[in-house]
């Protein structure tokens, strides 16, 4: 198609407090939407709550590295200093336990540190380059004074026109129909976003 | 939130409620006290020895929880928390109990000679501590051949003390011996029964000064609901945590480590310390679960509240370890004979190798792996169930400290240490709980009140 399309990537509600963005993100949630997210330039008490995320997974994550962490160090100097090269410290027996356990320490915590920085970006879907919230000119004031919530297209519940009188209703000051510029590409029919 | 904002608190808003068990608690503790205290008394007429010893193990025990309480106390006013303001009077509660320690400490001075060995070497001449081998004496002084009739008669304890063992080392022991009579002599300057009186004498009266400073003030508070008392005590604490630490240091020195004088640690107090920490915090969680269930405490202490407590115990039970393992990793790798004997006393002889390990497994890492999750914590029951746990182990970590020391041959369980442990918590309970009759569980006058009822935890 020679002529460039936009399409709609995401609804953008603003919030003057924090308080009217907390009870907001109470009706997204009661709603169903589930691919959405509250933006806010610092933590707000009881938003979790009000968005309805669960537990986060992340202290599996640490736990199962921090466990792989101790098991694999023991392994480790089991191997070194008790099979493979047994050594004689200060009189103990090789693969003595007790010496082992500040290495086992610095291991699970060294595993159970990388379990919880790469878990914690990993379930945050971080590193992100974009994201379509950037498309808002409006948006920079996120990191001053205001608060938006944001619900994507492909959220399966998404409407054009449903979901932005569903925001409307919860009385923004302001809302936004963020799109996106879909140029094709001259060869190939798949094409890139903006 | 705002309709919690306005409730008003005041000192007659959370009592003791005047029906149900909590009304006569006091009185169940006098009873259990008193049924103690007679038990304690019988065993006293059969085996004074043996009573020595298990009333020094309740009284370090009971003692411990109260110190920690005078720690749980000051670390508020030091951080200047202001969650805790919901739970602190409780806390609070646990020192009134202090003073009565003074009086019950009074059973431990005549048996200073049978409990500590430095007292023993100052009175060897007294013949009648040197017959007292409890049907033991088989291995009598076999260890001992070419001791002077001082030295035998002095190494009557240790003989059977160290029991089987010293029958396979003989050569080993002979020099032991030697060292341990010089070591005492350079120790005595220290080591004397004067001035560990007078040193004892000193710790009660910190500990008095410190229950009556916390305690007075802050239930003073509840009525005045002076602002200037919460500075006072913000100023106060720095020097309150050293107070605390220097006799609770000293006191872990004098009374429980001085059993072995031979043997040294530095790190000791910090040990008994962090024991003492766990418990704080386990006893302040029980008394609040308690509470609350009689509703006693309205919404002043919830979930949130709970969750923290359980997480300083989990973080306090980390500390213990660390704290434990630092001790036996410095001294196994030395190996320095004088150091390792407190361990070989704790593992290669038959049945404390077995508490040894209960330990390990029972005070760290059961209740670490249990108390880790946050469900745990936030589910009261459970919470309740980890905070009694580690009460419990706490008691047996004070019986791993003293007990060894008086059979150094083998594992001796006795009767009176239950019964001393029955006169010990239930007296001093008694006065906790009588105390906490006459004053508002809930510290209403602190100003930071509010907060600490909107605290939530995450």
């Amino acid at each position: 198609m020679p002529k460039n399309n936009s399409r709609t990537v995401l609804a953008l509600a603003e919030f003057q407090t924090s308080g009217d963005a907390l009870h907001a993100a109470e009706k997204v949630r009661d709603a169903g939407y589930k691919r959405w997210d509250v933006h806010t330039p610092f933590p707000v008490h009881g938003m979790d709550d009000a968005m309805g995320l669960g537990q986060s997974h992340l202290g599996w994550i640490v736990f199962i590295m921090a466990a792989t962490g101790c098991l694999g160090g023991f392994s480790m100097i089991m191997f070194m200093n008790g099979v493979n090269y047994p050594l004689i410290v200060g009189g103990k027996p090789a693969g003595a336990f007790l010496s082992m356990i500040p290495i086992l320490f610095e291991c699970t915590i060294l595993l159970a540190g990388f379990g919880a920085v790469f878990g914690m970006l990993a379930l945050n879907k971080l590193p992100q380059h974009h994201h379509p919230v950037f498309y808002s000119n409006r948006f920079e004031k996120c990191s001053d004074d205001h608060f938006y919530i944001s619900i994507e297209a492909d959220d399966p519940m998404f409407d054009p026109e449903k979901t932005a009188d569903f925001l409307k209703s919860l009385t923004p000051s302001h809302l936004e129909i963020v799109e996106e510029t879909v140029a094709p590409a001259p060869a190939d029919k798949g094409g890139h976003h903006g | 939130m705002s309709a919690t904002d306005t409730t008003v608190h005041t000192p007659d808003s959370y009592r003791l409620p005047t029906t149900g068990p909590w009304a006569n608690a006091w009185k169940i503790a006098l009873g259990i006290g008193v049924l103690g205290v007679a038990l304690a008394a019988l065993g006293w007429s059969m085996d004074s020895r043996r009573f020595a010893f298990s009333w020094l193990f309740a009284f370090m025990g009971v003692l411990t929880v109260g110190l920690g309480g005078i720690f749980f106390v000051f670390i508020q006013h030091l951080t200047a928390s202001g969650w805790s303001v919901s739970v602190r009077r409780l806390g609070e509660f646990m020192l009134t109990g202090l003073p009565i320690m003074a009086i019950l400490f009074l059973p431990v001075v005549p048996y200073t000679a049978e409990l500590f060995e430095w007292d023993a070497h100052a009175s060897h001449g007294d013949a009648s501590h040197g017959d007292d081998n409890h049907g033991d004496g088989s291995h009598g002084d076999s260890g001992h051949g070419e001791g002077s009739a001082e030295a035998v008669n002095h190494g009557a304890t240790h003989a059977v003390d160290k029991g089987v063992e010293q029958d396979h080392h003989t050569d080993a022991s002979a020099p032991f011996h030697e060292l341990h009579e010089e070591l005492l002599a350079h120790k005595k300057p220290y080591l004397n029964k004067p001035f560990f009186l007078g040193r004892a004498a000193f710790y009660f009266l910190s500990w008095i000064a410190l229950t009556l400073f916390f305690f007075v003030f802050s239930t003073r508070q509840d009525y005045s609901r002076d602002k200037s008392i919460t500075a006072l005590f913000q100023k106060a604490s720095p020097a309150a945590a050293a107070l605390f630490g220097i006799t609770l240091t000293f006191a872990a020195f004098d009374w429980m480590m001085s059993m072995e004088p031979t043997w040294y640690s530095t790190i000791y107090g910090v040990y008994v310390f962090a024991g003492g920490a766990i418990t704080s915090h386990a006893v302040v969680t029980l008394l609040a679960l308690g509470l609350k269930k009689q509703g006693a405490l309205g919404n002043v202490v919830h979930t949130e509240h709970f969750h923290d407590l359980g997480k300083m115990t989990f973080a306090f039970v980390v500390f213990w370890a660390y704290i434990a393992f630092s001790q036996l990793m410095l001294q196994w790798y030395a190996s320095i004979p004088e150091e390792v004997a407190y361990y070989h006393q704790r593992w290669n002889v038959p049945g404390w190798k077995h508490v040894s390990l209960f330990l390990v497994l029972g005070h760290f890492l059961i209740p670490f792996l249990f108390m880790m999750s946050r469900n745990i914590k936030r589910r009261l029951s459970l919470l309740g169930v980890g905070s009694a746990w580690m009460l419990i182990m706490h008691m047996v970590d004070i019986y791993w400290f003293i007990m060894p020391n008086y059979d150094r041959s083998r594992f001796s369980p006795h009767w009176m240490d239950v019964a001393c442990l029955l006169a010990v918590g239930g007296l001093y309970m008694t006065v906790v709980f009588a105390v906490m009759r006459r004053h508002s569980l809930v510290a209403v006058g602190d100003p930071r009140l509010s907060r600490a009822i909107h605290h939530v935890s995450g």
